[in-house]
Formats: C-alpha cells, structure tokens, sequence
C-alpha cells in the first residue's frame, strides 16, 4: 500500500516539475530587453518615490522653497530621463492593461507605486 | 497506513525536490533559459507541498497522541491539554527543523511566485540559493534527525510537555523566531543572486524588502515574547540574560535593521551597495547561526540542547555561507560602485549612516560576548566568559546613541537639510526634551543614574520629534485635501505608510529602552524569609504575609499539580495597593511504584503575584520551604510502600485515592503551621511600557508593511513632463 | 583641501576611531571575562578569590532556608564540586538538571555570587528519561 502511494507521489512531483520542459517555448530572446526594462522600471519606480518624498519634506518644513524647487526640479529631469529610455527600449507603458492580474493586490514588489504594477504586468502581457 | 513511513518518504522526496531545484535553476541562470527557470521554481512549490504534508504528518501524531513515533513519547502524553499537544511538536528538536524547512519552502514560494516574470536573470540563482537552504535542511531531518522515528514497543503513555512551557506566549515563540529566520533568507538568495548576475541595482531591493521587513517583524516579536515569558514565568523575575541563544536571535535584529534602513539610500540614490549587500549577507548568515547555537552545543547556554550532533554539519554549512558571502562581495566590488556621493553630512543619508554603524556597533558587540569562550579560549588557551555588567557597558551608550538619532532622522531631509531648516526645526524637540529631564530631576531621583536619564532624555526627544512630525504632515495634508484631523491623519499616514509606519516605530522602540532603562536603573529587588503575620518593606512598599494557602489542582479528574501559596496584602502609605497570591506547584507523577516525596524534588512551577501598572510593577514569587514536611511524607511513603507490597495487587483507583488524601493532610499542616517561606519582591517601574512600546514598534512596522491600495490604473498619455506629472498625481 | 582627500581623511579618522573603540572592547573583554569551566576543571585549579563561570548538573541539592547547597557535576558525571548559593532559584532548578553560576572559592566550598544562577531553558531538555 505505501509503495504504490510513495510512487503515486514521485509520479506527480515528476509531473509537474518537468512541464516547463517538456512544453519548452522557444527562444528567450526578449529576455535581454526584459531585464533592461525591469531595472528602468524599478528606477522610475524609486525616482517617483523620491519626487512625492521631497514635496513631503517640503510641506513639513524640511526644505526651504528654494532647495525644495532646485531639487524637485531635478528629480523631475531624471524621471523623463528614464520614461525616454523606457521608451526607446519600445517598452510602451502605455500600452492597455494586462487582462487580469495574477498577483495579488500589492504584492512585495509592486504595492508602492501601483502604476508599475500594471507596467510590470503589461510588459509581460505578450506572453500571458 | 503507517503515517510516519509516509512521513519518512516525503522528506526523502523533499529532499530530492531541493536538489533538482539547485541543478535546475543554475542551469535556468547559466543558459537564461525560462522554462529550467518554471521548472526549478515548481520544484520549490513542490517542496512547499511536501514539507506541508510532513508537517501535517507529525502534528497529527501528536493530536493524536500516536505514541509510535519516538518524538511524540518524549515531548507530549494524553494529559497535555490540546492547544500545547500541537505546539509539542516544535519543542523538540526534529520538529523544530522540520517547522523550520517548512516555513522556508513556504516563504521562497511565495517569493518566486510575486517575481515570477520579474528580474529573469536573477531570480533563477535566487531560487538556487534558497533550494541549497532546503536542501540542507531536508538533508538533516532525512540523515541525522529525523522526526519520523519510531519505536518498537509502543508505550502507552508520553514523557509530557514541561510545565514550565505551557504558556500561551511559548505556543507561539518559536514560530516566530524561525519566520523571522526563514524570512531573511529571502533577502539573503536575492542578494546573492543578483551578486552573481553583477544586477546590483535597487532592484532585488525592491523585490524583497518586504521580507526583510516581515523578517524584522516576526523575530522582534518572537524576542520580545520570549522576554514576557522569562519575566512573568520563571520566577526570576528578570526578561533579558545576555545568554548566548537570546543574543543569537537579536543579532539578526539589528543588523536587519540596519539593512531596513541603508536599503533606502541605495533605493534612493544608488550608494551604499557594498554596505547593503554585506550587510543582508550578514543577517542571512547570523540567523543561520541562531540555529546553529541551539543545536551545537559550542557554547554553554541555557538554551542549547544538551548533546546534539548536528554541530559539524552546520559548522560546514555556515563556514560555506561566510566565505562565499565575503568572496561574492569582495570579486563584485567593481559592479558595488557608489553611483553618488554623500550631499552633505546634514542630510538624512549620514543620519542613516550613522544609525547603521551604531546598529553594526551593537551587533559587534553582541557578538563578541557572546562567543568570547571560544574567542578566549583560542586566544590565551582558557575558555572566558562575560557576564550582563560587561555587555551594559557597551550596549547601553550605543543604545542612548541609537534612540536619539531614531529622533533625528525623521526632521531633517533627504540630500541637504539647510542649517536654517534643521535650526527651526530641533528647536522645540530640543527644548521640550531638556525641560523633561529638568523636571524629572527635580521630581524624581533620575539624577542618581546618569544613563537611564540620558535615555528618558532622548526618548522624550523622539516623541516630541516625531509628534511634530505628524502634526506637521496633518497640517499639510489638511491644507491640501481638507477634512477633518483624524481623516487627514488616517489619510496621510495610508498615502505614507513606508515614512509614517516607520516613524511609528521609532516611538514604540524608544518606549521599549525607556522602559527597560527605568525597569533596570531603578528597580528595587529584595529576597526575604517570611512566616505568616511577618511583614517586609520594599521601595516605601509593605508587604505583609496574610496567610498561607495550598490546594491540589486537577485537570479532566486526574491531579495534576499541589500548590502552596501566599496571600500577601501590599499596601504603601497605609493604602492598601494589591493582594498577591504568588503560589507555587509541583507535580506528582501518577504511578504507584514513583513514591509521593518525589513531587517535591521534581519539576516545579512558580505562579507569579503581579500587580502590573502603567507606573510601576510589583512583582512577588514565592518559594515555600517544605523541610518540616519531609518525615511526615517520607513517613507515609513507607507505610505506602508496604501496603502496596503486602497486598500484591493495586487497584489504581483506590490508590489515587489514598494518595489524594496524604496530599490533602500535607497541605493541612502546610497551612496550619506554615514554615518559613522565601519570597522574591520586585517593584520596577515603567516595565508594562516595554510590552507597549513593542505593541506600538511591531504596529509600526505592520503600517509600513502592509501592501498599499490598489490605485487607479489609468494610462497616460502625453509628452513626458505631463506624464511624470500625472502618474505622481494618482495613488 | 580636493574633496577626494578630504574623503580620504575621513575615512582614515572614521576607520581609526572604530579600530580604538574594538580594540578597547577586546581588551576589557579579556580582563572582565571569568573562566568559564566545569567542575573538574574548578576542582582541579581554582583559586581563591577569583570568580568563575562554571557549568554542571545539580545533585544532592538541600535547601537551608534561603540559603541552597548542592553539587554541580560535570556532564558526564566524572567530578562534583560543593556549592552554597543564598536566594531563591529559577523554576526549572532541579537535581539532574544543568545550570551556569558564577562562583568563588571560600575554603573548601565555592558560594555563588548572588542572581549568577541560571538553568536550562526547559524547551532545551535531554529526553534521557524517555519511557522506550
């Protein structure tokens, strides 16, 4: 009895550990550029984070309206810098949204800035 | 079917999983190839599935009480009460490995699932690093301690928990500490991997901070509770020892909360990676050595198992763990470039700077004490211990340090802070916080301990600090969207859950060092022999000795413990403040050849008498003296004895009986002429603020954990100013 | 002063601090450690006055009203040494269990140094005394 169960169970581990493989996909060819536009992304990700920090820091009377605007400026620069990378890796953010996300809401990566959630999904949504 | 053969079977088969998972996902890395990678991460899905059924296995051997199994013989019986029969299952050190194995393989699921289509060149040597952390595990509960084994003749009745760990509080403690454990692991295969891909980015930040997160979280809660046990438990009345196992599990706290904090700089600004990165390889490494301590004996701790032999295995483990970590850092180091420089040392980047050499300091310290036996021991050739007075000496400037600048870092401003901004903005806190000192000098004997007023100091000094903070940023938010103050508070703090998660953790931590510096400074702790009418002054307190009590307690008709006790009326000033009734049990062991007196002699539990206050606790345990009993209960044991002997046979019930009736008359003569008893008194201050500000802490640290609300998924279109802008806009 | 060596002075000020600091941490380390050694050990080369942290298993433990005597055993039980401790013991003291005291030699006898007494952590006991 407890063989038969023991195999049952190797079979199934065997399974569904191997069906990557044996329903191999070609190529991973975008797989570069997809690297390229994950770090872009988490780049943008963190630079908007900065940009909402600094107004923050500026209301609570952190920065004087001149720094504030100096470097708020700035930050603002760098972000179009990465969006016109973004682009030209013909990552289109703007594409229309994944059909569905299969993540939860928020997940560890993503929740901060919700828009690369979707970002993060749609570049994928080729694939999916 | 013979549960403990499938038991055996599937951690044979988790350990096999693991192992492909390694080979599968270093082959996915070195060739990119995307469906090696799927394949290795079902392999760790898989393994989740397998240690969940080994894990179900054994905790339903010991719901069961299923005496078969060797380990459920030696750490439950029918008696334990249920809640406790499942957590027995950890309290050994075979189920402790495999909860161990367990949560990992659940936690690196969950990781690889969140990152499935994210970081590709990356996450393939993650799921390596964590497969290796499996498989070792699974390698362990497979070939040297395995949870499954079983026992030939199978008895009818189990060894039982130890009394002195059924306490809620201990149910849950080692869960704790091994997801906080399991946790940092996450981090640890992240940063290793994009290590060795030369992807040093934010970008396996960003992915794993949570964890990091959730890691600091679980082990501080499962620290904190152990000190709450050791306080309110084990009649000693102290909740930190400075024991090798207790230091183990704080050393990745605080170099978890560094990396917490130093991840920011290089999220922000692309600085700090060779920092960052030593640094959760560290935490990895140290919370692998936590486990370690346990089980290796290497060095004397009230908490390692006696002999265990899992040392060597985890020596080598970890030695792998040191070297690669150090190899890894020092062949990337061209890749680990700062892409920034320091602003300007009045900026929060040298405030976190600071924060972490001081958390490093700690853990430095830490530990060195904490293996200088073996440190001396290869030093001078004598094996060197250092008590708590050695550890306060350093820890507790470091600490002072470590609170203030908690109350810096939130007012002063990324990059630059200008000195006008910085003026404006420590002048109240700094004022405030001086005049609190000033007034508890006058008010209360504060000044005769330097340190522990330096720490009300700069405790005050962050409340002030960051209640400004928050009344500021209410402000603000009111000034932008209106509302009332509690809709803007609420409003701003889920806008800002990172920032102000954070800062509420900051209180609650400088309420935990307030508390334990008021708790240790001032506390007044006194042992005194009392028999009943006595009376004993502590602290301007009179304790007077009422009476003596004692009753046996039973548990489903059968005895389980006898307790003597005391009834103590508290009162200072002539007011009555409390009546304790700190008592303490023992427990018999249900068999007729186990003779009565040995009741006495064996395992016995302290009940504390607390009056627990926002101001002070008094705290009272008792340890009665029962020499003046011994004749009479050796007496009877004799009589018993021979009784038992003439009759041949035992009818249990009726020898239950007999039994229950000399306890009974050995209670009477306690109560009716009590003899001397030993009390242990405590008033401590400020102690119930060491559990709230953990509350407040670990609420903090939930706040900034907590995954924020879906926004608006707009798209916008538009030249890149204007969508910079907008996408700002939203969320 | 060029900013790179101004960083460089930095750092060397900063590293010079941290090596000071370390090096007087390992230093007090080494003259407030007490020995750390078993009962054997402690029998066989104690001297008086000093302070030891020993570890051994309890036996023939009396209780004198506050005051408890006992022998600490090594683990293998090999040789014991007499030892007075005044002041009430932690729960999970007992005969057979193992425990860590800092003591010193006073005659023959060593007398714990008052709240040194600590015993295993009861999650941490050896199932010697399983019924098989």
């Amino acid at each position: 009895m407890e063989p038969l169960i023991v195999i049952a169970v190797l079979g199934l581990v065997v399974w569904v550990v191997s069906a990557p493989i044996r329903n191999a996909r070609a190529g991973g060819g975008e797989d570069r550029v997809a690297v390229e536009r994950d770090g872009l992304l988490a780049a943008k990700e963190a630079k908007y984070r900065e940009i909402r920090e600094l107004e923050l820091d500026h209301r609570t009377g952190k920065l004087s309206d001149e720094d504030f605007r100096a470097q708020d400026r700035a930050r603002r620069a760098e972000a179009i810098e990465i969006l016109r990378a973004l682009d030209d890796l013909g990552a289109d953010d703007d594409d229309p949204p994944a059909p569905a996300r299969a993540a939860p809401a928020g997940d560890a990566a993503t929740a901060e800035v919700d828009a690369d959630a979707d970002a993060a999904q749609a570049v994928d949504a080729p694939r999916a | 079917m013979d549960s403990a053969t499938l038991g055996r079977a599937t951690l044979i088969l988790a350990f096999g999983v693991a192992l492909y998972g390694i080979g599968a996902a270093v082959h996915a890395g070195r060739s990119q190839n995307r469906d090696w990678a799927a394949s290795a991460r079902r392999a760790v899905y898989t393994l989740a599935a397998l240690s969940t059924v080994a894990f179900a296995i054994l905790e339903l051997a010991f719901l069961r009480s299923d005496f078969s199994f060797a380990t459920v013989v030696s750490h439950s019986s029918t008696t334990t009460p249920t809640g406790y029969k499942a957590a027995a299952a950890w309290s050994s050190q075979e189920g402790s490995l495999l909860l161990w194995l367990w949560l990992l393989s659940l936690w690196s699921s969950l990781v690889l699932y969140l990152t499935r289509n994210r970081m590709r060149d990356v996450t393939p040597y993650a799921t390596a690093v964590l497969a290796v952390f499996a498989a070792f595990f699974a390698g362990l509960l497979v070939f040297a301690a395995s949870p499954f084994q079983t026992l030939a003749t199978v008895p009818t009745e189990g060894a039982g928990l130890s009394p002195l760990l059924r306490h809620p509080g201990m149910m849950i403690h080692p869960p704790m500490l091994y997801s906080g454990y399991t946790l940092f692991t996450v981090p640890f295969a992240f940063a290793v991997a994009a290590l060795l891909v030369r992807r040093v980015d934010a970008e396996w930040i960003t992915a794993t901070r949570r964890f990091a997160l959730a890691a600091w979280f679980f082990l501080g809660i499962g620290i904190v509770l152990g000190a709450r046990w050791s306080y309110s438990e084990l009649g000693w009345g102290g909740y930190w020892a400075w024991d090798p196992v207790e230091n183990a599990s704080l050393l990745p706290w605080l170099t978890g909360t560094a990396f917490l904090h130093s991840l920011m700089i290089q999220e922000r600004r692309g600085m700090l990676k060779v920092w960052n990165a030593s640094l959760i390889l560290a935490t990895g490494t140290l919370a692998i050595m936590g486990t370690f301590l346990v089980r290796s004996g290497i060095l004397d701790s009230i908490h390692a198992f006696g002999a265990s032999t899992l040392g060597t295995p985890f020596v080598i483990f970890i030695a792998v763990l040191i070297a690669g970590s150090i190899g890894l850092v020092v062949s990337r180091r061209d890749s680990l470039r700062s892409e920034n420089r320091l602003d300007s040392l009045l900026s929060r980047e040298s405030v976190f700077i600071a924060n972490n050499l001081v958390l490093v300091g700690l853990a430095f310290v830490t530990f060195w004490g904490t293996f200088f036996p073996l440190i001396s021991e290869a030093a001078t050739g004598t094996k060197s211990a250092v008590g708590p007075p050695w550890f306060d000496r350093y820890t507790v400037p470091l600490a002072l340090l470590l609170v203030l600048l908690s109350g810096i870092g939130p007012v002063i401003a990324w990059r630059r802070a200008t000195a006008v901004n910085a003026r404006r903005n420590f002048t109240a806190p700094l004022f405030g916080s001086l005049a609190i000192a000033v007034a508890l000098v006058i008010l209360t004997p504060a000044e005769t301990r330097p340190y522990a007023l330096g720490m009300f100091f700069c405790g005050a000094f962050v409340f002030i600090t960051v209640g400004q903070e928050f009344v500021r940023g209410v402000r603000a938010r009111r000034a932008m969207a209106g509302g009332s103050v509690p809709v803007a508070f609420v409003a701003m703090i889920r806008r800002n859950r990172r920032r102000y998660g954070g800062y509420i953790a900051h209180v609650g931590f400088a309420t935990i060092l307030v508390g334990v510096a008021a708790s240790s400074a001032f506390q007044h702790a006194k042992d005194v022999q009392l028999v009943p009418g006595q009376t004993a002054k502590v602290n301007g307190y009179t304790f007077s000795y009422a009476k003596a009590t004692g009753q046996i307690v039973t548990n489903g008709g059968r005895l389980e413990r006898i307790e003597f006790g005391a009834v103590m009326r508290v009162t200072k000033d002539g007011e009555r403040v409390a009546t304790l009734r700190p008592n303490r049990g023992y427990y018999p062991v249900n068999a007729p050849a186990v003779p009565i007196s040995s009741a006495f002699d064996g395992e016995a539990t302290s009940e504390v008498g607390m009056k627990a206050g926002l101001g002070r606790d008094v705290w009272m345990a008792v340890q009665p003296d029962l020499g003046a009993l011994r004749p009479y209960i050796e007496q009877q044991d004799t009589r018993l004895n021979e009784a038992v002997k003439a009759a041949g046979t035992v009818n249990p019930a009726r020898f239950g009986e007999v039994r229950g009736a000399i306890f009974a008359e050995v209670i009477r003569r306690y109560v009716n002429n009590t003899p001397p008893a030993t009390f242990r008194v405590i008033v401590s201050p400020l102690v119930m603020w060491i559990w709230i500000g953990a509350f407040i802490t670990f609420g903090g640290g939930l706040i900034a954990m907590w995954p924020a609300p879906d926004g608006v998924r707009r798209r916008a279109r538009g030249r890149y100013a204007a969508r910079v802008a907008k996408e700002l806009g939203r969320a | 002063m060029d900013p790179a060596r101004k960083r460089t002075v930095r750092l060397i000020v900063a590293l010079t601090a941290a090596i000071f600091l370390a090096g007087g941490l390992m230093y007090t380390s080494f003259s407030a450690g007490d020995p750390s050694v078993t009962p054997s050990k402690l029998a066989a080369s104690a001297v008086p006055g000093k302070s030891y942290q020993v570890t051994g298993k309890v036996s023939a433990w009396k209780k004198q009203g506050s005051v408890q005597r006992f022998m600490l055993r090594d683990r293998d039980g090999a040789r014991a040494v007499p030892v007075t401790y005044d002041g009430p013991v932690p729960d999970p003291f007992r005969n057979g269990r193992e425990v860590i005291i800092t003591v010193r030699k006073q005659g023959t006898a060593f007398v714990g140094e008052k709240d040194s007494l600590i015993t295993k952590c009861p999650s941490k006991y050896e199932n010697k005394d399983t019924p098989a």
